[in-house]
């Protein structure tokens, strides 16, 4: 992040604004804004999100050996439940990634893009130790590199290119009396090696140029096109409750679940409607009460500043329905730092509403 | 350049069935290839025996070699990949299968993990008769009995 970047988070959050909230807290009860709007988007990993608090490490393994040294660390010699663990991963990239053809994705990219969250939990308040597993998937992603068309003929112009100017260099190789074969062995006489050496200067500087416009393109791809593309994402998870570590008294606590549909309009429009449906058992009672939540939001600007509206209503089981109101603004400060700001009023059955803030910054992409 | 320093040796039965070719990659990455054929390591190329654009289905990307299958002894098969990586993957995988009829009698794998957006990639193979190929023990590090 930049100098100015820095002063102006730094501005923001000791400016009269901020005093302004402080004023709203006062006045209105003021909870966070995070605790009703989790219930909007599908979480990453949805087995975290049943947890009373998310993991603060989680194992993204990259291979199937990944997984199962995470898990000979987390029992550390025992078959207890572990106090924390938490893995997030993709099963069938996982196994067949070596092998996994482009066609083969884009043939069934459902399942490819199926992704399992397993975490377990100690909660030391009520002697239980809690164990989640959730499943997430998008039915439908036109941002998915490997299904777009469109850029994947751009970065197929893009080989091409790569492949004639690798042509070139291989035919100027060979012009000058050399065999190309003993180049890819690395067995050519020292002669030879200072014109392979001299010859290669022109094509490094066209790949290099090549790989950058390569890159270009996907991070165009990425940051201005993708953000406000279709997509239908789902997900469900479950937890589960027992009594000690050795599982005993295995009990069902709670189920969940997500869907999410999103649209665009041209560049700068994003429509979003979520749902979330959740059966969750009662502490006291023992029996499980229903709830669900129904959110829409629209969001102007591009992917790296934009701000939003959006209205929800969360329905419970022998309760009344809670109604939600709320605006905010998404800016991104650098690659992967953003300042969120959201102000909201939520008002739960009959009482007289509470006014939701939320300044802060966050990571992602 | 990420490739093979020797080619790899693919036993093979002269009297058999036709040889074919493969060439795919995998973690679902995006890529052209470039395949030749030559007589020799001496690197004098097969007329007429060369195939080259953007990598489709393992299927459609296989070629027969020229019959019958014994004219291709001691030759050398050179597939240069350019692969493009896909986020969120660093990870890429290229294959030469080579077959005799519906058989494999090779698989080569090349796996790494990309720096740079693109990768190239050379891969090798040479066919000998089954009794010329050396065991692992056996292989010299730069072993070419065509080289003059």
């Amino acid at each position: 992040m930049n100098r100015s970047l820095a002063c102006l988070v730094a501005a923001l959050i000791g400016s009269p604004w901020s005093a302004r909230t402080a004023t709203a807290q006062y006045a209105f009860p003021l909870v966070s804004a995070d605790t009703v709007r989790k219930y909007f988007a599908i979480p990453e990993a949805p087995a975290f999100s049943l947890l009373d608090a998310e993991p603060s490490r989680i194992l993204r393994p990259g291979s199937a050996r990944d997984i199962a040294i995470g898990i000979v660390g987390a029992l550390d010699g025992s078959i207890d439940v572990p106090n924390s663990f938490a893995v997030e991963f993709a099963p069938l990239p996982l196994i067949a990634g070596d092998r996994l053809t482009l066609g083969a994705y884009q043939a069934h990219p459902v399942r490819y893009r199926t992704r399992l969250s397993f975490a377990t939990q100690r909660v030391k308040v009520r002697a239980r130790s809690q164990i989640a597993l959730g499943v997430r998937t998008s039915l439908l992603d036109e941002s998915d590199p490997r299904t777009s068309r469109v850029l994947l003929d751009r970065l197929r112009a893009l080989l091409e290119r790569h492949a004639r100017n690798d042509d070139s260099l291989e035919a100027r190789i060979e012009a000058a009396g050399i065999n190309l074969l003993a180049v890819d062995r690395g067995s050519l006489a020292p002669a030879q090696r200072r014109i392979v050496d001299s010859l290669r200067a022109l094509h490094d500087a066209v790949e290099h140029s090549l790989n950058t416009s390569f890159a270009n393109r996907i991070k165009e791809w990425d940051e201005d096109s993708v953000w406000n593309r279709r997509m239908l994402d789902v997900a469900v998870a479950a937890r589960w409750s027992t009594r000690d570590s050795t599982a005993r008294g295995l009990r069902s606590d709670a189920w969940a679940a997500w869907l999410t549909y999103g649209t665009g309009y041209r560049r700068w429009l994003q429509w979003l409607v979520g749902t979330r449906v959740a059966l969750e058992r009662d502490s006291l009672t023992s029996h499980h009460v229903a709830r669900s939540a129904l959110t829409t939001r629209l969001y102007l600007g591009a992917n790296r500043y934009k701000v939003f509206g959006e209205v929800q209503g969360e329905a419970r089981q022998a309760r009344a329905p809670a109604w939600l109101l709320g605006t905010g603004s998404e800016l991104a400060l650098d690659r992967s730092i953003w300042l969120v700001v959201y102000a909201g009023w939520r008002r739960d059955g009959s009482d007289a509403g509470q006014l939701l803030t939320r300044l802060g910054l966050a990571l992602g992409n | 350049m990420a490739g093979m320093r020797s080619p790899a040796q693919i036993a093979f039965d002269p009297a058999g069935d036709p040889l074919a070719v493969r060439v795919w990659c995998g973690h679902a990455q995006v890529g052209t290839y470039d395949l030749r054929l030559y007589h020799s390591t001496r690197g004098e190329p097969v007329a007429g025996w060369r195939f080259h654009g953007p990598l489709r289905t393992p299927e459609q990307d296989t070629f027969v070699l020229p019959e019958p299958a014994g004219d291709n002894l001691k030759r050398v098969v050179r597939c240069r990949f350019r692969i493009g990586v896909l986020p969120p993957d660093r990870i890429y995988t290229t294959y030469v299968t080579v077959l005799q009829g519906p058989r494999i009698i090779g698989d080569l794998e090349q796996r790494g993990e990309a720096t740079d957006p693109t990768v190239s990639v050379v891969m090798l193979a040479k066919f000998v008769l089954p009794r010329a190929v050396p065991t692992s023990a056996s292989l010299p590090a730069e072993s070419d009995e065509d080289e003059p």
